[in-house]
């Protein structure tokens, strides 16, 4: 018997059309290497050397795939890493030798230990058992997802922990017989998630990728570090304020419309039950982390965060807390590519000078003082990265930011915490970091939702910020 | 003319309790049968959440593991959807089918109607200001024109 | 190709009945026919084949021309692992080989078939076996090893069923378009609906023919009563007209027979195809013995103005000519610029050059690998449950 199915689309546009429609992409591509041949192939500027102007090209080619995402992230930095040494901006040895940056291997080892964490249970049980024990009350229950998500996000990847905690916010909210798109509890629970990840992600290196990326560049570009307990000092206050106006506005815009979570506990507790007790391997992995975090603030200036992330890597295999079949699939390798590219790429705005003359043409009448620098570049930051990457906005504007800081005779870390750390509060959109769009997929906060209240928490983290950095940074060492 | 087949197309997410009370309303009136799809658009997820794994450094387990939830919690809500039509069709006395398909909407939604030679489609659309649902016409649009039943458009409650 | 050649001597006779029915012969230019010379009217013929030393000549007595013989594709004498002859699978004719996977025709069944077929699909004496996909396959790599042809013709007859027979031919299609990089032609009815044309090319036909055969309705429902009753020459042209604006421009073909119809009536559908972007393309009937089908006198005088204006029409019409050519056994619009004398020479001389090297088949491949990609948009492919 013959089946009849639908039958294959002609289309019957325009061929010409149909070429362009379907080759945008080739298209694309062309027309953004003719725009590097354009601007490599121009008479070198006034103030710039040529190794600048190529510097230059290639950078805008970076910050287009960048922003675009037309291609990984990750892929993207291949370009910086083939360019450099091609358009003679950086000698070949120096540019691969950049590979090698710390940076890389403290993030490596961030991931791999976020990854035995999640892959022993244990970040699973801790969540279980502070909602559980902290969560009696819908005020209460709500405390506890939204200070958990923030406090696992200051010890492993802020979007790693949002992944790991949706089923389990999932289930609460189903367990509540929630409706989604209507229920304003079910929108509070998903918005502290996202929220709680998004603010907690800040307050340490390890909540994401970024912190450690622009310590990385900070420290090939001017030869500055950022130590793990300096910055968390700096940052800690910020996050605290941040997690208290966002409840507030979050408690103000949805109304709490449960009245008992006792069903939530009976689930809580039936999870609980089916994962046992402790087992060993989640006690020795907590400890390897607690000692390894003890490790980075106490000698971490001394020995390097990437020997000790990397000490505590070995150490698990070691103690054989993991295998290395189940730790891979908890790290995105495309990191290491994205580090090197991002290092290389500001290293050679950097050494050729084609950071400052940026910096100087670009911002250079709108920045006229270290105030108006980290208010300018912290706004630049936050708005950057609604719609990209936080890494992708570091790896953009911190070349030119540590450019300018050389004007006000200003410590570039304080650029780069002005940098750093807006790259990581987007609160407004789907697309601005994965905690959000985990968020939208539970289909009880919508879109709109998200970018009402993401604004006016962008405004707020922008105000909070630069008080925070107006005032109480000179406290902490950090007076420009 | 007599109608034996109709298709009541549920939306992934919002109500759709009125579009629900018509197509039974009209399969018991025409004696024909009732079939209810829910169309579960795992390729938009897939998409969406590779990107997240692009931008935010995911690893590839907790991506997995992150798509089997959000996949599982589709499919949840599918079966409860198309619990509701059963339902209704039963205290109707209405006969009934539910389908579960994967795939993209556009056309699970035409195969099952030349499959089960439907003689009328509801379909259920999200609420949307004017100007995306301008934006989304030619979905409908292109529906009508391909479609060899009529097609009948309700917005979610 | 209207009046036959005899064979002038014994040492020619291992050539006769070599590519299936008639000789192929290259003329002067390079133009490939195939001339009869087995027939019952071949014996009245004024042109004999002769050969001179290695070489060959035609004459009628009065003037000589020479021309080549074109070998007997090695493949021929091979068979499949099936143990198949490939000769019997493919049939070469000039720069195309054409394949018929089933050879029956279900008009044949019900004693409906066209009144001027030679009865070679009837069946008579034969399983109604089709060739498998493998065996074909084995077919078009030994043709296309061979080199010099262009296009794999997949032709079959009448079947049941409102797709025309493409979901017969789709998996031989798919196979050889997944296998090899050549060019498809798809010889069929035409089917009922027209989304199985969308399939048609969506699978990789590059070029599809629905022979109309007879543009004049009434004897075209006399001479092709199956044809007539189960799908109607309106459906001809719909399907025609609707291919056309589906494919390339110059690869949808249709026959007309010449010498079937009065060559007024055939120039009047000659004028109707090409005003709907179709290439006609002309055999010349050859009677059987005991058929008295043929339209008389058929000669020279008739036939060449109809070619002429199979030029013109195409010409006028702004239809590629360099898609449907070279065909040894019909008259394709080139052959008919050449009787014109127009467009000789200089860059179309080039163009022909270039249509006809492996360059120029890659790119005619190429292109239409591309257009396809761009003009498909979800290639559902029909499937037999």
């Amino acid at each position: 018997m013959k089946k009849e199915t639908v039958a294959a689309e002609i289309d019957r546009r325009s061929i010409w059309l149909l070429l362009i429609v379907k080759g945008r992409r080739i298209l694309f591509f062309l027309a953004l290497l003719s725009f590097l041949w354009y601007i490599v192939s121009i008479p070198v500027p006034e103030g710039l050397t040529p190794a600048g102007r190529n510097a230059i090209a290639i950078f805008f080619l970076c910050l287009i795939l960048w922003v675009s995402n037309v291609i990984p992230l990750a892929i993207t930095s291949l370009f910086a890493i083939v360019l450099v040494p091609l358009l003679d901006v950086l000698p070949r040895k120096e540019v691969y030798g950049l590979f090698g940056n710390e940076a890389v291997f403290f993030i490596l080892g961030a991931f791999i230990l976020g990854g035995a964490v999640m892959h022993s249970g244990l970040s699973n049980r801790i969540a279980l058992f502070i909602m559980g024990r902290f969560g009696a009350s819908p005020k209460r229950l709500l405390l506890s997802v939204y200070l958990l998500s923030a406090v696992l996000s200051f010890f492993m990847s802020e979007h790693a922990v949002a992944a790991m905690l949706f089923p389990i916010v999932l289930d609460i909210t189903k367990s509540l017989g929630l409706k989604p798109g209507t229920s304003g509890y079910g929108k509070l629970l998903f918005f502290s998630l996202s929220w709680g990840c998004v603010i907690g992600g800040v307050a340490t290196f390890l909540g994401g990728a970024r912190v450690p990326l622009a310590a990385g560049m900070l420290r090939e570009i001017t030869g500055k570090t950022i130590d793990f307990v300096s910055y968390s000092v700096a940052v800690l206050p910020l996050v605290a304020v941040m997690l208290l106006v966002g409840y507030l506005i979050l408690t103000r815009a949805f109304p709490m419309d449960v009245e008992s979570v006792e069903k939530v506990h009976e689930f809580l507790e039936k999870r609980i039950r089916a994962i046992g007790k402790v087992s060993y391997t989640e006690y020795a992995v907590g400890l390897v982390l607690l000692l390894t975090v003890i490790a980075w603030a106490t000698i971490g200036k001394i020995t390097g965060l990437s020997t000790i992330a990397l000490t505590s890597v070995v150490v698990l295999f070691i103690l054989r807390l993991v295998r290395w079949k189940d730790i891979e699939a908890y790290v995105n390798w495309g990191v290491i590519l994205m580090y090197g590219g991002a290092i290389i790429m500001g290293t050679a705005l950097e050494k050729s000078g084609a950071a400052s003359w940026m910096a100087e043409r670009a911002f250079g009448q709108w920045v006229v003082n270290p105030w108006t620098a980290i208010a300018f570049f912290s706004l630049f930051a936050l708005l950057l990265t609604e719609g990209m990457s936080n890494a992708a906005v570091i790896a953009i504007l911190l070349p030119v930011g540590v450019g300018l800081t050389q004007r006000f005779s200003m410590d570039p870390r304080i650029v780069t915490y002005a940098i750093a750390i807006p790259a990581g509060l987007a609160f407004a959109l789907p697309i601005s970091t994965p905690a959000n769009a985990i968020a939208i997929s539970s289909n009880y906060v919508t879109v709109k939702d998200m970018a009402k209240l993401g604004a006016v928490m962008t405004v707020v983290s922008w105000i909070v910020f630069n008080l925070v950095a107006r005032f109480y940074w000179p406290l902490v060492g950090l007076g420009y | 003319m007599k109608m034996k087949n109709i298709l009541l197309v549920l939306p992934s997410s919002g109500g759709a309790g009125r579009a629900i009370a018509h197509a039974v309303g009209t399969a018991k009136k025409e004696s024909a049968t009732l079939f209810a799809l829910y169309v579960l658009e795992t390729e938009v997820t897939e998409d969406a959440l590779e990107r997240l794994t692009d931008m935010g450094f995911i690893g590839e387990r907790p991506s997995t593991e992150l798509s089997e939830a959000i996949t599982k919690e589709k499919r949840q809500r599918g079966y409860e959807s198309l619990g509701q039509v059963q339902i209704k069709a039963m205290e109707e006395g209405v006969e009934f089918e539910p389908l579960m398909e994967q795939g993209e909407r556009f056309s699970k939604i035409l195969e099952v109607i030349e499959g089960r030679a439907v003689d009328l489609a509801v379909i259920v659309r999200k609420k949307e200001r004017t100007i995306a649902r301008y934006l989304h016409r030619p979905f409908f649009d292109e529906l009508k024109e391909k479609s060899p039943c009529a097609i009948e458009v309700f917005d979610e409650d | 190709m209207l009046r036959g050649v005899r064979l002038e001597a014994l040492d020619i006779e291992p050539l006769a009945g070599r590519a299936g029915v008639g000789i192929d012969i290259i003329l002067p230019g390079g133009t490939p026919v195939n001339v009869p010379s087995d027939e019952e009217f071949v014996k009245d013929s004024p042109y004999i084949l002769r050969k001179k030393g290695d070489a060959y000549a035609i004459t009628d007595l009065k003037k000589e021309v020479a021309v080549r013989i074109v070998p007997i594709p090695s493949f021929y004498g091979r068979k499949t692992k099936t143990g198949v002859l490939f000769s019997d699978i493919a049939k070469v004719h000039g720069s195309y080989a054409v394949i018929t996977p089933l050879p029956y025709c279900d008009f044949f069944k019900n004693n409906i078939e066209c009144r001027y077929c030679a009865g070679n699909f009837s069946g008579a004496g034969k399983k109604e076996k089709a060739y498998s996909v493998d065996e074909v396959l084995e077919t078009v790599d030994a043709i296309l090893k061979e080199g010099g042809l262009n296009i794999i013709y997949l032709s079959i007859g009448f079947s049941e069923g409102e797709d025309g027979g493409i979901l017969f031919l789709a998996p031989y299609m798919r196979e050889i378009k997944k296998h090899f990089n050549c060019l498809i032609a798809v010889e069929a009815l035409p089917p009922k609906k027209n989304h199985w044309i969308d399939d048609t090319y969506a699978l990789g036909a590059d070029s599809v023919l629905y022979n109309l055969e007879i543009f004049d309705q009434e004897l075209f429902e006399a001479i092709c009563p199956g044809r007539a009753k189960s799908i109607g020459r309106g459906r001809y042209i719909i399907a025609l007209k609707y291919a056309a604006g589906v494919f390339p421009n110059g690869t949808v073909a249709s026959h007309l027979i010449v010498g079937l119809e009065p060559p007024g009536s055939t120039c009047m559908g000659i004028d109707f195809l090409t005003g709907i972007g179709v290439v006609p393309i002309l055999p010349i009937y050859r009677p059987k013995k005991g058929g008295a089908l043929r339209i008389e006198p058929l000669t020279g005088e008739v036939i060449i103005p109809i070619y002429k204006h199979l030029y013109r029409a195409v010409k006028k019409n702004n239809i590629n000519m360099n898609w449907v050519r070279d065909i040894s056994s019909i008259t394709t619009p080139i052959e008919g610029r050449l009787l014109t004398g127009e467009g000789q020479g200089g860059i179309n001389l080039i163009f022909d050059q270039f249509y006809k090297s492996r360059l120029g088949l890659k790119t005619a491949w190429g292109l239409s690998t591309l257009r396809r990609k761009l003009r498909v948009k979800s290639p559902k492919e029909p499937e037999d449950l």
